[in-house]
C-alpha cells in the first residue's frame, strides 16, 4: 500500500478538482440571475448553509498553518479555537436573524446592501465595499499561493512532473477555482461547500484518531514530553505569552461576527428558522477540523522534542510530515483532497463577495444603480478578480511579498474593525448612527494600513487588529451617543423591533 | 442598566486593562525566543517572570473580555432581559466563564509555587480548563440558541408581524 501513497493522494486531489468542475456546470443551469449569483437566491437548506459557514470560516490556515503555529509556538494558538463557541453564538445571536430579515425585505444580494439599508448611506456601503474589496485581493492571493504551494509539492514527488514550476501549479488550481466560481457564482460555492465540509470534517475525524495513537500514553504522553522540554509550550498561554493569546481572545470571539463571507452566508438559508440547526451543525463541523489542527501540531511537536523524529525545516511541514509519517495512505488522500477543499471553500466565499462588491456595490453607491446585465457583469467580475489575485500570489513568490502582505492586512483583523461595529452592534441598537459607521470603517481602515505601513508593533505581542476592533467598538458607541439621533427607514425599523 | 452601556463599560476596562499592560516593563521576551536546538520552534522560557507582573491587569482583560461577549448577547435579546430567565441565563454563563478563568488563573498560579502538576483529560489542569473549560462555556450560548429559539429569538409573534411587514410591502410595491 505504501508504494501507492503518491498515486492515491494524487486521485484523490484529482477526483475532487473534477468534482468541482461538474458542481460548476450543474450550478451553471441553476443561476439565472444576480440575486442567484450572490445569495443563491435565499433558497438554501440548513445543511448546505451550515457545512457552508464553517467550511469557509476555516482556511488552508485550518490544515496547513494552524498545525504550524501549534508545533511552534506549542498551545498558544488553541485560544483561536477555543474562543470560537463565543464566536459562532454572537454572530447567529446578533446578526444571523436580522441580515436574513433585511435581504428578503430589501432584496439585498451583499453585506454593503445591508449596510445601506440600515443607515440609509450610500457612503457607509461604498466604504464597506472598499474594504471587502482590498480585503479580498490579500485572502484570494494567500489563498491561491496556498494552492499552488501544495500542488507543486505533490506533482514534484512524480517522474512526469518532477520539474513542475510554481506558476504552472497556480494556473491549474486557480482555472479551476474560477471554472466553478464564474458558472455557478455562490450555488457551486455553496454546494462545494458541502463536499468541502463533510471531507474536513471526515479528515479531521480520521487525523485525530491517528494522531492520539501515535504514542501509546495518548495525548498525556504528548503533554509530558513537551512540558519536559518546555512547561511553557504546553500551558495554558503557550510560548506566544499571555497577552499575545488573550488578544486572539478577543479578535477571533468578538470578530467572527464581522467577517462578511461568513455572515453573508447568513442571508442565504430558506427559512429564518434554519438557524437553529444551522449553528450547532457550523460549530460542530468547526470543532472537529480543529481538533486536527490542535492534535498533528502537539503530536509533531512531541514527537520532534522527544527525539523521536528530526526537527522540521519549517513549522508548515508539522502537517504533511505527520501525513507521510503516520498516516495511512487513503487518510492521507483524503487530507490532501480536505486541504484543497478548505483553501478552495474559503477563496470562493471571497471570490463571491469581491464580486458583488465590485459590480453591484460600487456601482450602487456612485451612481445609485447597478449594471443592466448585473449576472454577466458579476462573472466577469469574478474571473478579473481571481486573475488579478493570482498574479498577487505569483508576484508575491517569484517577486517581492510586500504588496501581498499589504493586502494582507485587510484581513481578518480590518474585517473585523471595520464590520462588528456597524452590523453587529449597528443591526441591534437603534441609536447608533451614520456619522459613527462612516467614522468606524474609515478608523478600521487607517490604523490597520498605519500598522502595515510603519511596521509598528504592540507590547507583549498584542495584535494589531485587537486593538484596531476595541478602539473602533469604543469610537463607534461613543460617536453615536454623541452624535444626533437618526431616523431609520420604517421597514428596517421594524425589523429591529424583531 | 441598558446592555449598551455595559458593552461600553466592559470595552473600557479591556482598554484600561491594556494600557496597564502596556506600561509594566517586564524584562524578559513576553513572546518567548526560539528553541535554542530545534529550528522553527519557539519556547516560551521563564513563564513566573512574565506572568505574574501582569497578573493583575491580565484578569482585568480576561473579565473585560467575556464581558464584552456577553453583553453582545445580552444586547441582542435586550426585548426579553425582563425575563428573570433569561437574564439568569446570561449570568450563568458569564458567571461560569468567570469561574473556567479563575481555574485557569489558580492552577497556573499554584504549579509556580510548588504544587504538584496534575492532568486531566490529555493536559496539565491549567491547560485542560483552557482546551474544555472556555470552549463548554460558550457552548452554552449555543445550547440557549437552539433550545430557546422559539421563545427568544425568533418567536411565533415575530413571524407573524415579519410576515405582516413583507405582505404590506408586496401590497405597495403592487400599488
Amino acid at each position: 500500500m505504501e508504494e501507492l501513497r503518491q498515486p492515491i493522494i494524487l486521485g484523490s486531489v484529482a477526483l475532487y478538482m473534477a468534482f468541482c468542475i461538474l458542481v460548476g456546470l450543474w450550478a451553471m443551469r441553476r443561476t439565472k440571475s444576480a440575486g442567484d449569483f450572490f445569495v443563491a437566491g435565499r433558497s438554501l437548506g440548513p445543511i448546505v448553509v451550515g457545512l457552508a459557514v464553517f467550511s469557509s470560516s476555516l482556511s488552508g490556515f485550518g490544515f496547513v498553518g494552524g498545525p504550524g503555529l501549534v508545533y511552534a509556538t506549542g498551545i498558544s494558538s488553541v485560544w483561536m479555537s477555543t474562543v470560537t463557541a463565543f464566536g459562532f453564538a454572537v454572530g447567529f445571536f446578533l446578526v444571523a436573524k436580522r441580515i436574513r430579515m433585511i435581504a428578503e425585505v430589501r432584496d439585498t444580494v451583499s453585506l454593503p446592501d445591508i449596510v445601506a439599508a440600515r443607515y440609509n448611506s450610500e457612503l457607509a456601503r461604498f466604504l464597506t465595499a472598499v474594504t471587502i474589496l482590498l480585503g479580498v485581493f490579500g485572502y484570494m492571493a494567500t489563498q491561491i499561493l496556498a494552492m499552488a504551494v501544495v500542488l507543486k509539492s505533490l506533482l514534484s514527488g512524480t517522474v512526469m512532473f518532477a520539474d513542475i514550476s510554481l506558476w504552472a501549479c497556480a494556473l491549474i488550481s486557480a482555472s479551476v477555482l474560477i471554472f466553478y466560481s464564474v458558472t455557478g457564482g455562490i450555488v457551486a460555492s455553496v454546494y462545494t461547500d458541502l463536499v468541502q465540509g463533510t471531507i474536513m470534517i471526515v479528515a479531521g475525524a480520521l487525523v485525530v484518531i491517528t494522531a492520539a495513537t501515535v504514542l501509546d500514553g495518548g495525548m498525556t504522553e504528548v503533554s509530558q514530553i513537551i512540558f519536559e522540554d518546555d512547561p511553557e509550550a504546553i500551558m495554558p498561554f503557550g510560548t506566544a505569552g499571555a497577552v499575545t493569546v488573550l488578544s486572539w481572545f478577543f479578535l477571533f470571539g468578538v470578530g467572527l461576527a464581522g467577517q462578511p463571507h461568513i455572515i453573508t452566508k447568513m442571508m442565504m438559508n430558506r427559512r429564518i428558522e434554519d438557524n437553529k440547526s444551522i449553528l450547532p451543525m457550523s460549530l460542530l463541523g468547526y470543532a472537529v477540523a480543529v481538533l486536527l489542527w490542535v492534535s498533528v501540531g502537539l503530536v509533531m511537536r512531541a514527537v520532534v522534542v522527544g527525539d523521536m523524529l528530526t526537527p522540521l525545516e519549517a513549522a508548515d511541514q508539522a502537517a504533511p510530515m505527520f501525513l507521510s509519517t503516520y498516516a495511512h495512505p487513503i487518510l492521507a488522500g483524503i487530507v490532501f483532497a480536505g486541504l484543497f477543499a478548505a483553501i478552495m471553500s474559503t477563496a470562493d466565499a471571497f471570490l463571491n463577495i469581491g464580486a458583488a462588491a465590485a459590480v453591484h456595490d460600487i456601482p450602487m453607491a456612485l451612481k445609485g444603480r447597478a449594471p443592466k446585465n448585473e449576472l454577466a457583469a458579476a462573472r466577469w467580475a469574478t474571473f478579473i478578480i481571481s486573475v488579478i489575485a493570482t498574479g498577487f500570489a505569483l508576484y508575491a513568490y517569484y517577486g517581492s511579498g510586500q504588496l501581498v502582505a499589504f493586502l494582507g492586512a485587510f484581513g481578518w483583523g480590518t474585517f473585523a474593525a471595520a464590520i462588528v461595529p456597524i452590523v453587529v452592534i449597528g443591526l441591534n441598537w437603534k441609536r447608533a448612527t451614520k456619522t459613527a459607521a462612516i467614522v468606524a470603517v474609515v478608523f478600521s481602515l487607517v490604523i490597520n494600513v498605519g500598522f502595515q505601513v510603519t511596521g509598528a508593533s504592540l507590547p507583549m505581542g498584542m495584535h494589531p487588529g485587537f486593538v484596531a476592533l476595541l478602539a473602533s467598538m469604543i469610537l463607534f458607541i461613543t460617536v453615536s451617543l454623541l452624535s444626533k439621533p437618526e431616523k431609520i427607514a420604517s421597514d428596517i425599523d421594524r425589523v429591529m423591533d424583531l | 442598566m441598558k446592555p449598551i452601556y455595559i458593552l461600553l463599560v466592559s470595552l473600557l476596562t479591556v482598554l484600561g486593562a491594556v494600557i496597564w499592560i502596556a506600561a509594566v516593563d517586564l524584562g524578559v521576551a513576553a513572546t518567548g525566543s526560539a528553541h535554542p536546538d530545534i529550528v522553527a520552534m519557539r519556547v516560551g522560557a521563564e513563564g513566573e517572570t512574565r506572568y505574574f507582573p501582569i497578573k493583575v491587569p491580565l484578569m482585568l482583560l480576561q473579565i473585560g473580555s467575556v464581558s464584552v461577549l456577553c453583553s453582545l448577547i445580552a444586547l441582542s435579546l435586550n426585548r426579553h432581559l425582563h425575563k428573570r430567565w433569561v437574564s439568569a441565563s446570561i449570568l450563568g454563563v458569564y458567571g461560569l466563564s468567570l469561574f473556567v478563568w479563575w481555574q485557569i488563573n489558580s492552577a497556573y498560579s499554584d504549579y509556580f509555587l510548588g504544587e504538584p502538576l496534575g492532568y486531566a483529560l490529555g493536559f496539565p489542569l491549567p491547560t485542560a480548563w483552557t482546551v474544555y473549560g472556555v470552549w463548554f462555556a460558550g457552548l452554552l450560548f449555543t445550547c440557549l440558541f437552539v433550545f430557546a429559539f422559539d421563545r427568544l429569538v425568533y418567536t411565533a409573534d415575530d413571524k407573524a408581524q415579519f410576515e405582516a411587514l413583507l405582505a404590506e410591502l408586496s401590497k405597495r410595491d403592487k400599488q
